[in-house]
């Protein structure tokens, strides 16, 4: 007997320019089937997912990222580009495409619709943000749009899941139509792509070639191989002429087709509340003081909320140690799952909390629309720090993490300004940085949750303020450099979307929730071992004479002008070869070594009870804690970001380097916190 | 006695884990947990 092989899954790429709702639409058709990840060897993210069609077939939807034409300027519209020509082999090459076009920008997305439908894909357009395009005043002939392009176009809101149902059947029948050749560039340019296709590395595209041709030999991001056969082939013709017959040629049937499919009625004043908040929010003045109390008020309700959840953590931690030392009895094993596994990782995920209500906050900022006004503020200090805009990205992914942040610096083209962006990167307050400040902020700051809040924007605020100042002595010292373009979109604002912002935190939940599971927890047992070896005769100098006492011991003379002894040079030690995280999982194991198996004190309480053994004060007073927190803003206490910074400079010199001045800034600034809060008196 | 060599076992197997993750982070770079919890997805921003 004979069984038919399954039908293979076909594929269908979501392409379109940045903010036309790609990814939300993403969401609605795959839900939470998706996949989120790396395209390998670069750091451009990979999201594929599943979708049924109305006739009950499944296909495979890749989400690629947002691009404004064929022609790549950027590491992740290079990927879009070669996925979509089928030029990956970790990615099929897709059966159809859907080029998704913001209905109240339509001319700008038509661009790219054109060059998609020439490359002969079966295509299918998608008119998204329709309602927001109607409520504007505009209307599109879906016909005449549709008749004009050659493609089939579907309305949709993406938001709330309008249209979706004839997007899936348009995209079933499209997946079913044979690919067609590509349209031919007109001559000379599609002679002249032919002729220099072998000089090129890789297997361009046409569009690629013709860019290149048309902004001449010169220009960025064109391999250096090429460069003279590109001058000898582009002979007399100018970049202008060239221009003209590909790109002219498409704005004009773009004017011709809007002029046909467009009719915008005239704009209503009364209705132009985007136009109103917007001078608002971008307000120099005012715009910097809104920007403050949103944050302000983010982390205030951040506080506030989670320390219901954060108190239903902490006993159930307590509620499975309780049980670990009743089932097991005391002994080793016992010990290195309560002392160990349990109080380091438990330490780390009960801020959990804190870091999903963070994430919904800036969900529900970037949804509405505020935080792309925020970026546009924040332009401007960076400017004033001799920073361009291409470097405001990677910066803004360092306040996540600084590894993406520093890879995303190699969209800027200058080498000195690359390398000044990757080595203040790190300043920017990354999510693993937020246990830490909120452990220590919970110890020393004795106050309402809007106090203990403001204390922790006011770190943020910090460090983003070292970053640009750094930048600003760093640049110094050269040319100020020539401004790239920085274009942000501002779209209308609109309300959340509750399914994108709970698919993003789920997302965010699940990988914090992995790396508390495998990274810290295997620390966590190598710590236990380390706080345990060798044993001591006297149980209350077991922490002090073990291995990881003695290297907290090594270190200490460094930390004590800070205010801080050996316990805390443990944390330092682990957190710099692991994470910064993991200095609030050694604090729950050091301190948990002292307490009795099944003590139920929490860490705060027994970091608050410690004395010091030499004066009998307490020694987390608010100076110690200020001290270290500082030090936590400044120190580089992160093995990735090392190894990445090397990696991407091409050299340990300027990872090494960068280790030492932020090592260095740390010590230098904790010790002036510590020495002021002391003499004003917050030293007992 | 068990107790104490299924511990011992325990960290020997975890250190072995953590030196093969460490020599992949030295060969092929590596993320921390920030990656995915990036709260801006700052693609086709430029």
């Amino acid at each position: 007997m004979t069984v038919a092989a399954p039908p293979a899954l076909r594929t269908v790429a979501l392409v379109g320019n940045p903010n036309t709702g790609k990814s939300t639409l993403f969401n609605r058709l795959s839900g939470l089937r998706q996949r989120v990840g790396n395209y390998p060897g670069v750091t451009v993210e990979r999201r594929v997912g599943r979708a049924h069609l109305a006739d009950g077939e499944e296909v495979r939807v890749i989400d690629l990222p947002g691009m404004r034409s064929l022609a790549p300027r950027s590491p992740d519209e290079r990927i879009a580009v070669d996925v979509l020509l089928g030029r990956r082999a970790d990615t099929p090459a897709p059966d159809a495409a859907v080029v998704i076009l913001n209905a109240l920008h339509l001319e700008i997305g038509l661009y790219l619709l054109l060059e998609v439908r020439e490359l002969g894909v079966p295509v299918v357009a998608c008119l998204n943000i329709s309602d927001e395009a109607e409520r504007a005043g505009i209307t599109i002939d879906r016909e005449a749009l549709s008749r004009e392009m050659g493609v089939p176009v579907v309305r949709t809101v993406a938001t709330r899941g309008e249209g979706m149902d004839e997007l899936k059947a348009e995209i079933a029948r499209a997946t079913l139509l044979p690919r067609v050749p590509p349209v031919p560039l007109p001559e000379p340019l599609h002679g002249m792509c032919d002729r220099l296709r072998g000089a090129w590395p890789g297997t361009p595209g046409d569009a690629e070639i013709a860019d290149a041709l048309i902004e001449g030999p010169e220009a960025d991001g064109i391999p250096d191989g090429v460069r003279e056969a590109l001058r000898k082939e582009r002979g007399i013709e100018t970049g202008g002429r060239l221009r003209d017959l590909v790109v002219g040629a498409r704005r004009r049937r773009i004017a011709e087709i809007c002029g046909l499919a467009i009719r915008r009625a005239p704009p209503d004043p009364r209705r132009d509340w985007t136009r109103r908040l917007d001078r608002t929010f971008t307000h120099p003045v005012a715009g910097y003081a809104i920007f403050l109390a949103v944050m302000a008020l983010v982390f205030v309700a951040m506080f506030w909320l989670a320390q219901f959840p954060m108190d239903w953590i902490k006993s159930g931690i307590a509620a499975l140690q309780r049980g670990v030392v009743a089932g097991f009895g005391p002994g080793d094993l016992s010990s290195l799952l309560s002392d160990g596994v349990l109080e380091g990782v438990g330490a780390v995920v009960v801020f959990l909390p804190q870091i999903a209500l963070l994430f919904i906050f800036l969900g529900i900022l970037e949804d509405t629309g505020y935080l792309s006004r925020a970026v546009l503020l924040l332009d401007r200090p960076m400017a004033a720090a001799g920073l361009s805009g291409r470097g405001f990205v990677p910066l803004l992914g360092s306040m996540a993490c600084a590894v993406p942040g520093v890879m995303g610096t190699r969209v800027i083209p200058d080498v000195r300004e690359r390398l000044v962006t990757i080595f203040v990167a790190p300043l920017m307050t990354c999510s693993a940085r937020l246990p830490v400040y909120s452990c220590l902020i919970g110890v020393v700051i004795l106050a309402a949750p809007w106090v203990q809040a403001l204390v922790l924007l006011g770190l943020y605020v910090l460090g983003a303020g070292s970053a640009f100042t750094l930048a600003w002595v760093l640049r110094r010292a050269r040319r100020r450099p020539a401004r790239t373009d920085f274009l942000v979109e501002l779209p209308p604002y609109r309300w959340p979307t509750w399914r994108t912002t709970g698919i993003q935190l789920w997302q965010r939940v699940r990988a914090f929730l992995r790396r508390a599971g495998t990274v810290i927890l295997g620390i966590m047992v190598l710590l236990w071992f380390l706080e345990h070896h060798p044993r001591s005769a006297d149980p209350a100098r077991q922490l002090e004479e073990s291995y990881a006492g003695r290297a907290g011991k090594i270190v200490e003379p460094a930390l004590k002008p800070l205010g801080h002894n050996w316990k805390t040079g443990i944390g330092i030690l682990t957190a710099f070869f692991s994470a910064r995280e993991v200095y609030v999982g050694t604090m729950g194991t050091v301190y948990g070594v002292e307490g009795a198996a099944d003590d139920p004190t929490e860490l705060k309480a027994r970091m608050q009870a410690e004395r010091d053994p030499a004066t009998g004060r307490p020694h987390w007073t608010l100076a110690a804690g200020l001290s270290l927190m500082i030090f936590f803003v400044y120190a580089m206490l992160c093995s990735s970001t090392v190894v990445t910074v090397f990696r991407e400079s091409g050299s340990w010199r300027w990872a090494l380097l960068q280790l030492g001045v932020m090592t260095g800034l740390a010590w230098v600034a904790a010790f002036a916190v510590y020495r002021a809060a002391s003499a004003a008196g917050w030293g007992a | 006695m068990i107790q104490s060599l299924l511990a011992l076992a325990l960290v020997a197997v975890t250190s072995g884990w953590l030196g093969v993750r460490a020599l992949r982070l030295l060969r092929r770079g590596g993320a921390c947990s920030g990656c995915a919890l990036a709260p801006l997805r700052p693609r086709g921003r430029n």
